[in-house]
């Protein structure tokens, strides 16, 4: 699957852009505050229907302006599938796909897979649980429409439930209302869990054999999930079932604790998920230089996973990596995208390393 | 921004539901350019639809003022030992339309959703409860929206219900967070014929 052209009017710095892609893909070239990684992230919006960096759509909408449009042409296989992506302050987002509205935009996310990494906010991105967690959803929603519908499911009975927890302090407790708003929690939260579970397991091996690349074998890098440590090829893995029954015990137990507190304290948008090296959690114990290389191991592993789920390969996404990666690490990474289908990379100037020839150069004035 | 009175215009417009703010200026441009009659019967038809429709005091669908009891409710040919559970009349209206319910209706008046403030005892939920107490009904259905919190009010009255009547529920051949005033008659037919038993 490639992109093969995108046409920004406005988005961002752009008023107006028509970009063409090869199909190899490309190197963006551009200075500082030209606005390489706007681009990026308007693929992005192609791809999970939101922005990659977490921003909000009106931060995407240029000064004095009211609206953005992404409009993209897909090539799969023979076809071709123009997307566009508009959002305006009127009448919200919209999305349209081979000219056709969409009814919902995350309707769109499981079309065209998008892998992501900037090395430049690894920090961020690995420090904080939720933002772990974000990355993990966003791959899985790509990885299976089912799992993004059963999050937004989730966000919204979990919003449910914390009112209705809230609500106790002025009326007493309705045991069945209770019982309900358990069970329907349950229900996507024990989904979630089980997808997450597996997309781990799949993914573990693959993230341990390019860690070890990176390291030169020196380190072992793991993974954890709500304590557990990920194996590769585990005994078992709990049923759905399993787990929506260990969910509901744990609503049962913590009611109290989270009637007082006013919202739910168990659950999958609670759940630790760490990276480590050597058993340790790399978010605190990890050097810059170990972080940037967990990272792009998970994001060559997603890229695998995707691959696998949906048959086709993602488009692969690199945001200033040269500048950020040291040459051992950077020759490691050429050479493991030699064989992707396409990638869209940005620098300052153009790379020091020998790129080979799949590349077309974009220069942006 | 307009004159005043029409902003006030274009704002009432906005708050009915499905309308944004395109729709309404729209709507109150077509107002203003309409011969003043015909702005007049439009105000006439909403205060006369207000005043003289109140709800059935059994099943709370809607009826004329005057009349204790729905049409439905008066029908002598309706099954009545089988009510259908909707959340708003205008569900009850769809299931109408398409002709296929034999039996009476009963409007809950939303969904639960705490988020708004709306519990069980703000919903007809125990004149439910006291209807298939007196009634003798064979069947309930409930005919509830695909969201979340249709669902969910699925399942408590499934819950309160149970062991009292046999309860059933419409097979999910509505797509999903789908409106139930929405969906075409074969969708609801299938829906219909494919109930389940909860
Ligand atoms: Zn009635």
């Amino acid at each position: 699957m490639q992109l093969r052209q995108l046409s920004l009017r406005p988005f961002r710095n752009f008023a107006r852009i028509d970009l063409e892609f090869a199909e190899g893909g490309a190197v963006i070239v551009g200075a500082n505050g030209r606005g390489k990684s706007n681009i990026l992230e308007a693929i992005c919006y192609q791809s999970i229907g939101k922005s990659i960096r977490g921003a909000r759509d009106h931060e995407a909408v240029p000064h004095g302006e009211g609206h953005f449009d992404i409009r993209g042409d897909w090539q799969q296989g023979q076809r071709r599938h123009p997307c566009r992506v508009f959002y305006g302050a009127d009448d919200g987002k919209r999305v349209f796909l081979d000219e056709a509205p969409l009814p919902r935009v995350s309707d769109l996310v499981s079309h065209f897979q998008t892998v992501y990494f900037a090395p430049q906010d690894v920090a961020l991105v690995l420090q904080f649980s939720a933002q772990r967690r974000r990355l993990l959803d966003i791959v899985l929603s790509q990885a299976d429409a089912v799992y993004l519908k059963a999050l937004q499911t989730y966000q919204r009975l979990l919003t449910q439930r914390n009112h209705f927890l809230r609500s106790l302090g002025h009326r007493g407790v309705d045991p069945t209302e209770r019982e309900v708003w358990d069970a329907q929690l349950a229900k996507p939260g024990a989904l979630l869990r089980h997808h997450r579970l597996l997309g781990l397991v799949e993914i573990m091996p693959d993230f341990a054999r390019q860690y070890d690349v990176f390291s030169t074998g020196q380190e072992t890098a793991g993974l954890l999930y709500a304590d557990e440590v990920i194996e590769s090829n585990p005994d078992e893995i709990p049923t759905r079932d399993q787990l929506e029954a260990t969910f509901r015990q744990q609503l049962r137990d913590g009611f109290e604790k989270e009637r007082h507190a006013g919202h739910t304290l168990n659950g999958p948008h609670r759940d630790g998920f760490v990276f480590t090296i050597d058993g340790e959690a790399a978010d605190a114990f990890g050097s810059q230089g170990q972080q940037k290389s967990v990272l792009l191991s998970w994001k060559m592993a997603e890229l695998r996973l995707l691959e696998r789920r949906k048959g086709q390969q993602p488009l692969l996404l690199l945001d200033d990596v040269f500048s950020e990666l040291d040459p051992i690490r950077s020759a490691h990474l050429i050479e493991m995208v030699e064989d992707f289908d396409q990638v869209i990379l940005t620098a300052p100037r153009q790379p020091q390393e020998s790129l080979g020839d799949r590349y077309a150069r974009i220069d942006l004035e | 921004m307009g004159p005043e009175p029409l902003e006030d215009l274009v704002v009432a417009f906005t708050r009915l539901p499905g309308i944004g703010r395109k729709t309404a200026q729209r709507l109150a441009l077509y107002v203003l350019k309409s011969p003043p009659q015909e702005a007049e019967s439009l105000a006439a038809a909403v205060r006369a639809a207000r005043e003289n429709i109140g709800h059935c005091t059994r099943c709370f669908h809607l009826t004329e003022r005057g009349q204790e009891l729905c049409h439905i409710c008066r029908d002598p040919r309706r099954d009545t030992g089988m009510i259908c559970v909707v959340e708003e009349a205008s569900d009850a209206l769809a299931l109408e339309r398409s002709e296929l319910m034999r039996g009476t209706y009963h409007v809950l008046g939303g969904a639960l959703s705490p988020l708004d403030g709306v519990g069980p005892e703000d919903l007809r939920i125990a004149e439910l409860v006291e209807r298939v107490r007196e009634e003798g009904i064979r069947e309930v259905i409930l005919a509830h929206n695909a969201s979340a919190e249709g669902e969910a009010t699925a399942e408590y009255i499934h819950q309160r219900l149970d062991g009292m009547t046999q309860v059933s529920r419409l097979a999910r051949g509505l797509p999903a967070g789908s409106d139930l005033d929405l969906a075409d008659r074969t969708t609801l037919a299938h829906a219909l014929q494919g109930r389940v038993q909860f």
